[in-house]
């Protein structure tokens, strides 16, 4: 100790150069470093652990306040039951037809070919100001960077980091994700990024100032991403107003997703990027059969 | 042997801070257990320590963060600053280190603040400082006592059998 004693100044000089130098090494980078893969591989275990004890208190305190609120909801949810089973027989129906129609055109239909991979989360961000969490699977089950998370109800996020078997993931109620975004009534194209001064909510900008917008409208993942596939709900546009330079629109958008109350998500490890390549090549081929 | 428990002990409050304490969110907010025990044992230990405390703790924090480095720059400072101001002052009277976490709190969220979400372009100091900033300094000093304590207990057994190796008094 003695040697620290002396040498503080020196010490703490060269260990906020050792921050400055890791911070520009490791931004932006496509893997975890070595010592954030290790530290992670031990922990995940241990936190994996506590999360099924977290899980069991949570279930157990919301067993003792939800009864009433589960009676209303599931009162709530027969009606809407109702209506989703006369849907679903129209969807079928629309479905059938929409097998008919596609095999008379000779096109693949994308949306049958995402794979998924169901995780648990077993541990949230330890600061107050961001919005990522980990799951417990990783590059030993198959994922990697970027691939896209969500549940039933709409699109959660996406990977940031893949450790062996954790990953990090930042949801759309981060802000350090923009997502190309369209409304389903309109097709009204924006960006759908999280607003770190509206906790919770996310916001859609670069709406074309002439978009006919409605509070209640569906948003939904557009087509030009090149991470997230199209068409999984994002959220519910909550608010309209005029942006800063009264040129384009911006929304504020409710996610579909509670994430309050998320546990488990599912993440879809089919590369898109390699679909798209393949896509633009076989276009490209028959552009050139032509 | 010390340096182990350290960081055990810092380990011990990440994990806990990433799982358990999710339960005791109040208003959003959910205490900050490392920078407690950072700041617990640059009290107990000095600056030197605090330093050095303050910087691996940060790292540990750092797994979760885009980049690293940002957490263990000010971890370290604040270990620092903490170590240096409080010298001389009685470590057992509790006043002192619920003041010293309800400041460190301000110090550590007010930089971290302008390195990541200011840099990102929100410039609204007053939101952040009533949404997050002021309530996480008032929840992490009613988690300081009991951490305190802990450390304050770990620290004294450590010194104890140290005073047998090194005639420390």
């Amino acid at each position: 100790m003695n040697f620290f004693e002396n040498n503080k100044r020196l010490i703490l000089s060269l260990l906020t150069l050792f921050c400055i130098a890791a911070a520009i090494y490791t931004f932006n980078r496509a893997k975890p470093t070595v010592f954030q893969n290790a530290f992670g591989t031990v922990i995940t275990p241990i936190q994996s652990f506590n999360a099924s004890v977290v899980g069991w208190f949570k279930e157990k305190k919301d067993y003792i306040n939800g009864v009433d609120a589960l009676r209303e909801e599931n009162e709530s949810l027969k009606k809407e039951l109702e209506s989703k089973s006369l849907d679903l027989s129209r969807l079928e129906m629309v479905e059938q037809e929409n097998d008919r129609l596609t095999a008379l055109l000779d096109v693949s239909s994308r949306y049958k070919q995402y794979t998924m991979v169901a995780a648990n989360i077993i541990a949230k961000d330890t600061g107050n100001w961001y919005d990522t969490f980990t799951i417990d699977k990783g590059t030993r089950d198959g994922l990697s960077k970027n691939m896209v998370v969500l549940t039933g109800d709409g699109l959660v996020g996406r990977i940031k980091e893949c450790g062996f078997n954790y990953a990090h993931v930042t949801s759309i109620i981060d802000d350090t994700d923009a997502i190309s975004a369209k409304s389903l009534r309109t097709d009204d194209l924006g960006y759908v990024s999280g607003d770190l001064s509206n906790k919770g909510m996310c916001k859609m900008e670069y709406i074309d100032n002439t978009a006919d917008l409605s509070e209640g409208d569906e948003v939904i993942t557009s087509n030009l991403s090149e991470i997230f596939p199209p068409g999984i709900t994002i959220g519910y546009i909550k608010g309209i107003s005029s942006d800063k330079s009264a040129l384009t629109k911006l929304a504020e958008i409710k996610p579909a997703v509670d994430f309050k109350h998320l546990e488990s998500v599912m993440v879809i490890t089919t590369d898109f990027s390699r679909i798209y390549a393949e896509d633009t090549e076989t276009e490209q081929t028959t552009e050139a059969a032509k | 042997m010390r340096y182990i428990l350290y960081l055990l002990i810092l380990a011990a409050g990440f994990i806990l801070q990433s799982t358990f304490f999710e339960l005791v969110t109040v208003l959003g907010i959910k205490p900050d257990i490392v920078l407690i025990i950072i700041v617990s044992i640059a009290l107990l230990r000095g600056n030197a320590e605090g330093t050095l405390v303050g910087f691996v703790g940060g790292l540990i924090l750092d797994t979760f963060s885009p980049f690293i480095g940002v957490n263990a720059f000010i971890g370290m400072m604040t270990g620092y600053i903490a170590g240096s101001l409080t010298v001389g002052l009685y470590k057992e009277n509790p006043f002192v280190p619920v003041t010293a976490v309800f400041t460190a709190t301000l110090f550590y969220d007010f930089v971290f603040y302008v390195l990541n979400i200011l840099l990102e372009g929100y410039t609204d100091f007053g939101y952040f400082f009533r949404t997050v900033i002021l309530r996480e300094m008032v929840y992490n000093a009613l988690w300081t006592l009991p951490v305190y304590g802990i450390v304050c207990f770990i620290n004294s057994r450590i010194e104890l059998t140290e005073r047998f190796k090194r005639k420390l008094f």
